[in-house]
C-alpha cells in the first residue's frame, strides 16, 4: 500500500500538472531533435547531391554548413530545456515538497 | 559481487591488451621516430601529477553523493569542464579531427551522430535520476528490479562496451606514444 504521503503527494493537482507538463515538454524536445537528426541523416543517405552541392564559387559543400546547423540546434535546443528545467520545473517541484511538509 | 567483478575486469584488460597486440601487425603504419627521452619524462610527471590529485581528491571523498557530484557542491560551469574533459579522449580528440581531415564532410557526420544522443538522454532520463536520488543507471534499475541480478547485467553489459572502446583507445594511443616517444610499438601501448 502506499503510505500517506505519497498518497497525497499522487492527488496533489500541482504534482499531475509537474508531471503532465513535463513529460509533455521532454517528449517533444526529443521528437524535434530525432526529426532534425533523422531528416539530416536520411537526406545524406538517400539524396547525396542535395548536401553535395557547392556554394558560391568557393569549394564548400552545402553540407557543411547544414551539418554545423545540426549541432547548433542541439546546443540550442539544450539550453532551452535545461531554462525551462531551472526555473518552471524546479519551483514547482520546490512547491510541491513544501506542500507535502505541511 | 566484488570477486565476481575483480575476474570480470582482469578478464576484460586481457581481452583489450591481446586485442591491442594483435592489431599491431595491421596498423603500425605510423614511423617509428628516435627515442625522445625529454617527452617520456614530461608524460611520466603529468601522470604522477595527475595520480596525486586523484589522491588528494579521493582523501576529500567520503560518501556517495561525495564520490558522483562532489557533494552537489559544484557548478554547472565546472560540471561542463569536466564533461568536456571526458570527451577530449582518443577518440574525439584525435580521431574525428582527423577523420573531418582526411573525408571532410564524410568525417563530420560522425561528430554529430553522438553529440544528438546527449540531449535526449538529458529529456529522458537526467531529471528522473535526480529526483530519485540516484546517481548512475546501475542504481536505478536495482532500485526497483532484484539487486544482484540487474547489478551483474549492468556490469557485464559496460564492461563489454568498454572492452570494445578500450581497444580503440590502446590502439590508437599506442601509435601516438609510438610517433611522441620513439618507443616500439610494443612498448607504446603496453604504456
Amino acid at each position: 500500500m502506499l503510505d500517506p504521503t505519497t498518497a497525497k503527494l499522487l492527488a496533489d493537482p500541482k504534482y499531475q500538472e509537474l508531471v503532465s507538463v513535463r513529460n509533455s515538454y521532454s517528449w517533444i524536445c526529443t521528437v524535434l531533435m530525432l526529426i532534425v537528426y533523422f531528416g539530416f541523416i536520411l537526406t545524406l543517405a538517400f539524396d547525396k547531391a542535395i548536401f553535395a552541392q557547392k556554394i558560391g564559387d568557393g569549394v564548400m559543400s552545402l553540407g557543411i554548413p547544414v551539418g554545423l546547423g545540426v549541432i547548433l540546434f542541439t546546443i540550442a535546443i539544450t539550453a532551452i530545456y535545461v531554462r525551462k528545467a531551472n526555473s518552471d520545473f524546479d519551483a514547482l517541484k520546490d512547491a510541491l515538497v513544501k506542500d507535502v511538509q505541511k | 559481487m566484488t570477486k565476481m567483478n575483480k575476474t570480470l575486469i582482469a578478464l576484460d584488460a586481457l581481452l583489450a591488451s591481446g586485442a591491442a597486440l594483435a592489431a599491431g601487425a595491421d596498423l603500425g603504419n605510423t614511423q617509428q621516430q628516435a627515442t625522445n627521452w625529454t617527452a617520456i619524462v614530461m608524460f611520466g610527471i603529468f601522470v604522477l601529477f595527475t595520480l596525486y590529485i586523484t589522491k588528494w581528491a579521493a582523501g576529500k571523498t567520503k560518501t556517495a553523493a561525495d564520490f558522483y557530484t562532489a557533494g552537489g557542491g559544484i557548478t554547472g560551469f565546472q560540471n561542463g569542464l569536466a564533461i568536456a574533459g571526458d570527451y577530449m579522449s582518443a577518440a574525439s580528440f584525435l580521431g574525428i579531427s582527423g577523420l573531418v581531415f582526411v573525408n571532410g564532410f564524410d568525417g563530420l557526420i560522425f561528430s554529430i551522430g553522438w553529440l544528438v544522443g546527449w540531449p535526449i538522454i538529458t529529456f529522458l532520463l537526467a531529471e528522473r535520476l535526480r529526483n530519485l536520488g540516484k546517481f548512475t543507471f546501475a542504481d536505478v534499475a536495482s532500485y526497483r528490479f532484484s539487486q544482484t541480478p540487474v547489478r551483474i547485467f549492468a556490469a557485464t553489459g559496460s564492461l563489454v562496451v568498454v572492452a570494445f572502446y578500450m581497444i580503440a583507445q590502446m590502439v590508437g594511443a599506442g601509435q601516438l606514444i609510438k610517433v611522441l616517444f620513439g618507443l616500439d610499438y610494443t612498448c607504446s601501448w603496453a604504456s
